[in-house]
């Protein structure tokens, strides 16, 4: 890993490391208005720090995907503030923001990750495609090689199976070298082995490749893999825990269901 | 039922509006061209003129091809959820001839609201153009059949689009079967023969018959040649370094039917267009070209597509009031046309003088040489009207297929804005689609017209004459009608927000 060592320095050169990763301040979601007014989040503030991998954990309905969208500049929140690397989202035109999401934030979704038609290097290479810019060609090789791409690059995104798509697509979300890559349920199409593949993958993007990653889940296995796991109920934040093992995170899921 | 059928009807009113629209365009486009041709031939006072109506009124009853294409595809729009809501009436009990029949009464309300008010505005349209225009004295010929014939063809349209999908579910996007492209090609093959054999025999009826056929092989090639052009697009585009032209191409060489049957109807109308273009102009030569500049100004005498006996001819240049006589010959030995120089100042005298000669050879016109220039200039300005409604009419149909191709690709395009295209590439990429419709289009429609033109002008004799501008111009309105169809779908597209991709 010497290469990927050294391509990490120059990429930490570029930023400073507390200006990278994202984090949300009071972030307050409300679907419909009046009576049937839903609170989809409740004041969330969560730290989501550079190079590190951190896991939001909740059940359906919690408002996980919710807050990834809000995160990711995919949504608008209600009241509250987004950060990603430094740059507050709220008030950025769509234009503004549409580039940051180019430029700035990687996005790995549940499933219809890629466009199809496309082979899988141009749908990695897509988000500079659309920016009218070429990758740095070191950084590219260095995530294909890292998720184990390098004999796929031809093959049409139909033609994948479903762990090769989510590896294109986590390739697609590191190849801008964002400051944070936002998974929304990267495994909840994938049997548990390719899950947990997909999962390792994911980890080395942070352990290898010096990347910062939030994943939103709601399997306990997946997010034990996190450094960080943030657990979610009605919207609000129930609980922080750090260094978590699968059989912790399930207790926390417990405690999170008979309360509620 | 029937009040559950009309509910339905009421609920869908907005999907209906491109399914009324679709029929409005065609019957108005078929009734007004029939009409048109009728009033040119009620009203002739020559062979021209009856030949004009004639060329109008085979015109008209083309139209009917692209109709039905056009009403198809503005139904497509709404199949995908027709579908599932069928299929879950079925499910709860509901048999397929009460689905059918729910499909059925919704398509009869926009097909007769359309027929309706298509024959209202098709008459409107030639009347006013007959006013315009200045044709005949007595306005225009509105008979039954033409009404029939236009409210025919705009209903079944209506009923032919909307129930094999229902009843079938929705025609997928798929490929082209190997059966349409072997058929089409050997139509199309069977149908240039026929062409080129009629322009080089000097057989109008078969050449006409080949250009027809021509029209049905390239609406059944329509998806191959779709296919190709939007490579062509395609590769104009990666050169260009444009990637919402590559992504473009891409979705219209993915359901090249949907977007071929767009392309066809605007083929059509293009293609009509030039054709009618060639013909007029090359008539126009025909009396012009060659005449010695005394001729000008002269009589004409006028056989229309029959002819006469050429012994007219020299009847005519025996009489006193008579100068000189040139005629133009067929290839079957009769004449087509005599220019009269009238001798002296008395134009009136060797007319009515020509006039009772030629009652004994079949009575062919004889008119002033002016008026046929204007007969013509009329003619041309009957066909351009048209053509700017045959454009209008293709509108839904091209507007429909990429309104289709941008739901067909909603979560694409949601996936294409999260990973950073913006509003405006989306739009680009629409509007890169409509490019390649106008193009196939357009290309296909002035082949068409240019080769049937030849076939045409040739099997009668006549000079063939493209004229650059008008032909080119033609070519630019089809181009500018495209874009303005994509209009509405490129708005849909950018407004598809990324929620809308994630939730599928």
């Amino acid at each position: 890993m010497g290469n990927a060592a050294e391509a990490r320095r120059s990429v930490l050169e570029d930023r400073p490391a507390g200006e990278r990763g994202a984090r949300t301040v009071e972030l307050t979601k409300v679907y419909g208005s009046g009576d049937t007014a839903v609170r989809a989040l409740d004041g969330v503030t969560v730290e989501f720090p550079a190079e590190r991998f951190t896991a939001i954990m909740g059940q359906s309905g919690a408002g996980k995907s919710t807050l990834m969208h809000c995160a990711a500049g995919l949504d608008t929140a209600t009241s509250g503030r987004v950060f990603v690397g430094g740059t507050e989202l709220g008030g950025l035109s769509d234009r503004a923001l549409t580039r940051l999401r180019r430029e700035r934030i990687g996005l790995v979704f549940q499933a219809f990750n890629l466009v199809p038609t496309m082979t899988a290097a141009d749908n990695i290479t897509l988000p500079l495609t659309l920016a009218g810019r070429r990758p740095d060609p070191e950084w590219h090789d260095l995530v294909v090689r890292v998720l184990g791409l390098g004999n796929r690059l031809r093959h049409r995104a139909a033609r994948l199976s479903g762990g090769q798509a989510q590896r294109v697509a986590l390739a697609r979300a590191l190849v801008t070298r964002p400051d944070i890559v936002f998974a929304d349920e990267p495994t909840g199409d994938l049997d548990s082995r390719t899950g947990a593949e997909v999962l390792t993958f994911l980890r080395r993007a942070v352990d290898d490749l010096g990347q910062t990653v939030a994943m939103a889940t709601h399997d306990p296995v997946a997010a034990a893999r996190a450094d960080t796991v943030v657990f979610l109920a009605d919207g609000r934040v129930a609980d922080v825990v750090r260094h978590p093992t699968a059989a912790e995170v399930l207790d926390h899921m417990r405690d999170l269901g008979g309360r509620s | 039922m029937i009040r559950l059928a009309l509910g339905t009807v009421w609920a869908r009113r907005g999907g209906l509006a491109g399914l009324l629209a679709a029929v409005f365009l065609g019957v108005m486009f078929i009734s007004g061209t029939l009409v048109l041709g009728d009033t040119f031939e009620a009203g002739a006072e020559s062979g021209l003129a009856r030949e004009l109506g004639t060329a109008l009124e085979v015109f008209g009853l083309v139209a009917v091809v692209p109709t039905a294409f056009t009403v198809h595809n503005a139904f497509a729009v709404t199949a995908a959820r027709r579908v599932r809501e069928s299929a879950l009436l079925r499910a709860v009990g509901a048999s397929r001839a009460q689905v059918g029949a729910l499909a059925a009464v919704e398509a009869l309300v926009a097909g007769v609201g359309g027929t309706l008010a298509g024959l209202a505005g098709g008459v409107g349209c030639a009347a006013m153009l007959e006013r315009v225009l200045d044709l005949t004295a007595r306005g225009v010929a509105v008979t039954g059949g033409t009404l029939v014939l236009a409210a025919l063809a705009g209903v079944s349209a209506a009923l032919a689009a909307a129930l094999p999908t229902v009843l079938r579910g929705a025609d997928g996007e798929g490929g082209v079967s190997e059966a349409r492209v072997l058929v089409g090609a050997a139509g199309g093959a069977v149908a240039v023969g026929a062409v080129v054999w009629g322009g080089l025999a000097a057989t109008p009826a078969m050449a006409a018959a080949g250009a027809i056929m021509l029209l049905g092989a390239m609406a059944l090639l329509g998806p191959v040649a779709l296919r190709s052009a939007a490579a062509l697009a395609g590769a104009v585009a990666v050169r260009l370094r444009r990637t919402p032209g590559v992504l473009a191409c891409d979705g219209a060489s993915r359901s090249p039917r949907r977007t071929a049957g767009a392309a066809t109807a605007l083929m059509a109308g293009i293609g009509m267009a030039t054709l009618l273009t060639v013909y007029a102009e090359s008539l126009r030569a025909s009396l012009e070209d060659g005449l010695p500049g005394s001729f000008r100004g002269g009589l004409v005498v006028d056989g229309g597509t029959s002819g006469f006996d050429p012994r007219l001819a020299a009847e005519i240049a025996a009489l006193p009031q008579v100068e000189a006589v040139a005629e133009v010959r067929t290839r079957q030995g009769r004449d087509s046309v005599a220019f009269v120089r009238p001798a002296g100042a008395a134009p009136d005298d060797a007319a009515s003088a020509i006039a009772v000669l030629a009652r004994p050879y079949g009575a062919p016109t004889v008119r002033e040489h002016s008026a046929y220039a204007a007969d013509v200039d009329a003619f041309l300005g009957v066909v351009y009207a048209l053509f700017a409604l045959a454009l209008a009419t293709t509108l839904p149909g091209t507007a429909g297929a990429l309104a289709l191709g941008v739901r067909e690709r909603a979560r694409e395009i949601g996936l294409l804005r999260a990973v950073g295209a913006t509003r405006a590439q989306v739009r680009a990429m629409v509007r890169w689609e409509a490019l390649t419709v106008a193009l196939s289009g357009t290309a296909g429609g002035a082949a068409l017209g240019l080769f049937t033109g030849w076939a045409l002008t040739g099997a009668q004799e006549r000079p063939f004459t493209a004229p650059p501008v008008p032909l080119a111009a033609v070519a630019l309105a089809g181009a500018a009608a495209c874009a303005a169809a994509a209009l509405p779908a490129a708005r849909r597209a950018s407004r598809l927000t990324i929620r809308d991709a994630a939730s599928g």
